[in-house]
């Protein structure tokens, strides 16, 4: 007879949380020192305490400067907020809409994102917008696409028809971003649009990262929070609604949080595949589906995950980069199969 | 405890209930039976508040059931749905913790109570051993007996069962035939099989396209000329030679046949 290893006792997930925190802080340390130019810790703990009282003193390195406090520090945070807020949402996703398939964009939000995205860089729209005319434009598409696939299913209340009006309003979208690649004239336009369609965290600065976690802070505990009513929608609308869950409308609402934080952190970030789907099912092999436990550690996995990639985005082919994208899918798949594989080995389902 | 009056259902066009009305009475057991598509499903869905009746009323507890909000009705209304499948793993502890749900806002914590209900529900229901498994590694016997210890968690007065011995041994058949009625609550359970609705119920429900055709305690109600209109099947009723219940013995085409020929 085989046993879960999901039960864990309280104390003992108190110390894997606190352990993964201590680990998400550790990645945060690298991320900073580590790149194509390493900068000592000592460097580091040095710009950022001064940089975060004031300005830095004469007697430090001002390209160090420049590389920690504006390059390095605000992307990590963008990768750690970007991270959890993808895992979080995939979790969310899966469990709302009943489908271990689904992920953040599955409901048309990066076709959508891709489609203002384009707009911005190969027509200069929202040009009065100046360097937010980017992000805005893809949150406004993001969310847009999103609210499209809801007025779809307006009368109706299937989850198979809401997942597959998604896929529908996504490749619509998607071609219609190809074609405007296709129109488009400047090779250099398409260069960046399609850096930004595989999602790099490069444009992390610190003017937008206020919003981003804030938005993507709320999100998380809005999903802890909801965590009771994740796991009811997990067994089905029927079953929910016997345990008392106001199925539907809780769905909406859920739904409705996950977009807007996967609408900023597309805006920032272009489409990041994957993290949603293999963070999650990640942290299942080994916690369960309790969403109590599940949610939480998917938001530091994912922040953890995310960063790493991005370290080795920079590392790969330096001085130039890859865009994150590509990374995520190619090793998130092959360590997924991995595990999927050793999923009975490990003890958590033998059938 | 439960009282429909009048009841209209349609679905998508198609009239599925019509001018149902009943009444169950507190602490006992009772049996809706009918033929496939009947709409013994969907009158426990009414009841259970997944569809939602054009016409009639129903009063849970002598209240319109529209007036109470379903964390309400969830606390006092434990059902065992017939598709219980889930593409997600939970253990067999935390989905019967899951019935502790209506009696809490989402963002509280489960409390050391909660716990003690849980262990009790398991242990009511003979479970215990299976708390620390997966849900989904169980059979099909077993994962009913979990569905019934997490409506007993929900602290249930009602127990709505839909066809809940389907594709299960006889062991199991028994097994949780014999757990519900044990249960010091009010039970409803759709059946398909007549016999072992007339050895466990003390009333039935006969619903048959739709209509309530007949109602009362089995023997009133399992009449083969009854059986015959509405299942097309010829019966003989017999008596159960221990307990003296109904007990319908079909016969075969082949054996009408045999007994022509003799």
């Amino acid at each position: 007879m085989e046993k879960s290893t999901f039960r864990f006792s309280r104390i003992q997930f108190r110390l894997i949380l606190w352990g993964l925190g201590f680990l998400l802080f550790f990645t945060l340390i690298a991320a900073v020192a580590i790149g194509p130019v390493s900068i000592p810790l000592i460097a580091v703990w040095q710009i950022v305490r001064e940089s975060f009282f004031g300005s830095p003193s004469e007697n430090i390195n001002s390209a160090y400067v420049n590389i920690v406090w504006y390059l390095r520090l605000p992307r990590a945070f963008q990768a750690i907020a970007t991270g959890s807020g993808l895992a979080v949402t995939g979790a969310m996703m899966q469990a709302v809409l009943n489908n271990p398939m689904a992920d953040p964009y599955i409901l048309g939000i990066s076709s959508g994102a891709s489609v203002g995205a384009v707009l911005v860089i190969l027509f200069n729209l929202f040009n009065s917008l100046q360097t937010y005319a980017l992000s805005t434009a893809a949150f406004i598409g993001g969310i847009s696409a999103f609210f499209l696939v809801l007025l779809l299913n307006k009368n109706r209340y299937e989850i198979l028809r809401l997942i597959l009006s998604g896929v529908a309003v996504s490749s619509a979208l998607s071609s219609l971003t190809s074609l405007l690649i296709f129109q488009a004239r400047h090779g250099e336009g398409i260069q960046s649009v399609l850096f930004w369609l595989m999602g790099s965290l490069a444009r992390a600065e610190w003017s937008t990262l206020p919003l981003t976690i804030l938005v993507v802070s709320f999100g998380i505990t809005f999903m802890i929070m909801s965590a009771r009513i994740l796991n009811a929608l997990s067994l089905g609308e029927e079953t929910a609604i016997t345990l008392g869950v106001k199925a539907i409308s809780c769905r909406y609402s859920i739904m409705i949080v996950g977009t807007l934080i996967v609408g900023v952190l597309v805006a920032q970030c272009g489409t990041i595949g994957f993290v949603g789907l293999i963070v999650p099912h990640l942290v299942r092999l080994f916690f369960g589906n309790n969403h109590r436990k599940l949610i939480p550690v998917c938001a530091l996995a994912g922040s953890i995950f995310l960063t790493w990639v991005d370290i080795a985005c920079r590392l790969v082919v330096k001085p130039a980069e890859l865009p994150l994208g590509i990374l995520t899918s190619l090793c998130g798949a092959p360590l997924f199969i991995f595990l999927l594989d050793r999923k009975s080995t490990i003890g958590i389902r033998k059938k | 405890m439960i009282k429909v009056k009048n009841l209209f259902l349609e679905r998508g066009g198609n009239k599925i209930l019509h001018d149902i009305s009943f009444q169950l009475k507190p602490g006992s057991f009772a049996g809706l039976v009918g033929p496939n598509g009947s709409g013994k499903s969907s009158f426990l869905k009414c009841l259970y508040r997944a569809l939602y009746p054009q016409a009639g009323f129903i009063y849970f507890e002598g209240k319109p059931l529209p007036s109470l909000n379903l964390k309400q009705t969830a606390r006092k209304m434990g059902v065992v749905i017939q598709e219980h499948n889930t593409d997600f793993d939970f253990t067999v502890f935390d989905l019967v913790l899951m019935g502790r749900t209506p009696h809490h806002q989402p963002w509280e914590r489960d409390s050391d109570e909660d716990y003690q209900i849980v262990e009790k529900s398991l242990n009511q229901v003979g479970i215990s051993s299976l708390k620390n498994r997966i849900f989904s590694t169980l059979s099909g016997g077993e994962k009913q007996l979990v569905l019934i210890a997490r409506a007993l968690a929900q602290q249930a007065v009602l127990l709505i069962l839909d066809e809940p011995t389907n594709h299960l041994d006889i062991y199991y058949q028994l097994e949780i035939l014999q757990l519900v009625n044990s249960l010091p609550i009010t039970k409803l359970a759709a059946l398909h099989d007549l016999n072992m609705a007339a050895q466990f119920c003390e009333y039935l429900y006969f619903v048959n396209h739709g209509y309530l055709v007949a109602s009362g305690c089995p023997q009133d109600v399992l009449k083969p000329a009854l059986i015959y209109d509405v299942f097309g099947v010829k019966a003989i009723i017999g008596y159960h030679p221990a307990n003296q219940k109904p007990y319908l013995f079909f016969q075969m085409e082949k054996d009408i046949y045999d007994l022509n020929i003799k």
